[in-house]
């Protein structure tokens, strides 16, 4: 992972001492560079790994219910739906407390965006397919749950996911485990 | 351009620390461990055919219950298969509309009727087993004939608040107000105490999930779903229009 930014750090540098008049340019091409960029880290890694971590503690603690509303996407099949609904609870999990610990950031932010994806075809496919993944008894103000919550949730994924791409893109941020150990 | 320079210190920062491989490694194996664990947890039932008692008006494949058993129906009726949880407000809903109409239909030879209570709220409700306890109670009724007055009973004595659940009292209670008496009320009361017909509960919704009924109420027409997801209008009327069955019926049959 530093390979890819040592290399330029060092170039910029260069730029710097040799040719003055173009080091503003250079340095805005590196905009991403800036310590407090290292910063952004910290936030995309925080939200997207307290996210992890909430929701997959939610679906740990209510088993039945997490397989129940994996099948309720009729996308697996019923006993591979289930098997699912068991693992990625716990996936949610160990990715959650990797990315706020910031250890091995890059890749758990890989499987972590992997795993949004995987998120946004569901609720795109159930979303297209008009199927209401609650079940119609929550509350009972007379109104049939519709589909209309659907696009707030990918919007949700999304940003997200966006978080999970900047940490594939720029791993080294403040305060995590990999600065500590790897520098 | 400088390039061994700057290439240096770079090289020097992955090669100091422990080893990544240790980590990756580790995180290969948990994730492989949860993915087995999962593999174990939801091994394929054995498909064994549920062997347990069957109530009255049930099916040896514990697949619901039939109401009005008795009655031989013609030939050609339509089924009509409702899948419900006595907890479920909007079940509560479809049984106030139009839940006469059917039970009209079904006396009368015109549909044959099949319930399947379901019990999934009470996981999503964390009440277990009020929705078990309920439909235990609606078979235990079955047996002593009185299965259609237990199921008004017990849909007019769901708890005002979602969630509140039933209680064994609740269940005893709906058998008296289903008009059970005498020696056939103690056999109910024993029958709701054991919980006789809880494996049969389960077997039927089992069978529900297995038939990607994952909603509460969902209705069937001679196998034609009516969910909010499919003939939404059909269900919505169902839901809405009081004793509406009679056309629904008419317009899922004759498309």
């Amino acid at each position: 992972m530093s390979l890819s930014t040592g290399p330029s750090i060092s170039l910029s540098r260069v730029a710097e001492q040799t040719e003055s008049v173009s080091s503003s340019v250079n340095t805005r091409a590196k905009w991403h560079q800036h310590p407090a960029m290292e910063w952004v880290g910290v936030a995309a890694r925080l939200i997207l790994g307290l996210t992890y971590l909430v929701a997959g503690v939610l679906k740990a603690r209510d088993l039945e219910s997490t397989k129940l509303d994996t099948r309720a996407f009729r996308i697996l099949p019923y006993d591979l739906a289930n098997i699912w609904g068991t693992f990625m609870p716990f996936l949610e999990i160990i990715l959650g407390l990797l990315l706020i610990a910031g250890l091995m950031t890059r890749m758990t932010a890989v499987l972590g965006g992997l795993l949004m994806i995987a998120f946004i075809i569901g609720i795109s496919s159930v979303w297209a397919r008009g199927i209401v993944i609650q079940c119609g008894c929550f509350g009972s103000n007379g109104k049939l749950p519709t589909t209309a919550a659907y696009k707030w949730d990918i919007l949700r994924d999304v940003g997200l996911l966006l978080c999970a791409a900047w940490l594939v893109i720029w791993p080294r941020t403040k305060l995590s485990v990999d600065r500590a150990l790897w520098g | 351009m400088p390039r061994p320079d700057s290439r240096a210190p770079a090289a020097k920062i992955s090669t100091t620390g422990p080893s990544k491989l240790v980590f990756g490694g580790a995180l290969a194996v948990a994730l492989l461990a949860a993915i087995v664990i999962a593999v174990l947890l939801n091994r394929p039932a054995s498909h064994e055919p549920y062997a347990g008692p069957v109530p009255t008006g049930g099916t040896k494949g514990a697949n619901g219950l039939n109401p009005y058993s008795s009655l031989t129906v013609r030939t050609g009726v339509p089924t009509v298969d409702v899948y419900e949880d006595f907890q479920c407000p909007f079940c509560k809903q479809l049984e106030t509309q139009n839940g006469e109409a059917m039970l009209a239909q079904a006396e009368a030879g015109k549909i044959r009727l099949v319930w399947h209570p379901v019990t999934f709220l009470e996981d999503n409700l964390k009440n277990a087993p009020s929705s078990t306890i309920a439909a235990n109670g609606l078979y235990c009724a079955a047996d002593a004939g009185k299965a259609a007055t237990y199921h008004r009973a017990a849909f007019a004595g769901q708890p005002k608040k979602e969630g509140d659940g039933f209680s064994v009292a609740d269940i005893k209670k709906f058998g008296k107000q289903a008009g059970i008496k005498g020696a056939a009320l103690t056999t109910f009361d024993r029958c709701v105490d054991k919980g006789t017909y809880d494996g049969y509960v389960s077997a039927t919704a089992d069978r529900a999930s297995r038939d990607d009924v994952n909603s509460t109420p969902s209705v069937f027409i001679d196998g034609e779903e009516l969910s909010p997801t499919k003939n939404s209008k059909e269900y919505g009327k169902l839901l809405n229009e009081p004793n509406s069955f009679d056309s629904v019926i008419v317009a899922v049959t004759e498309k």
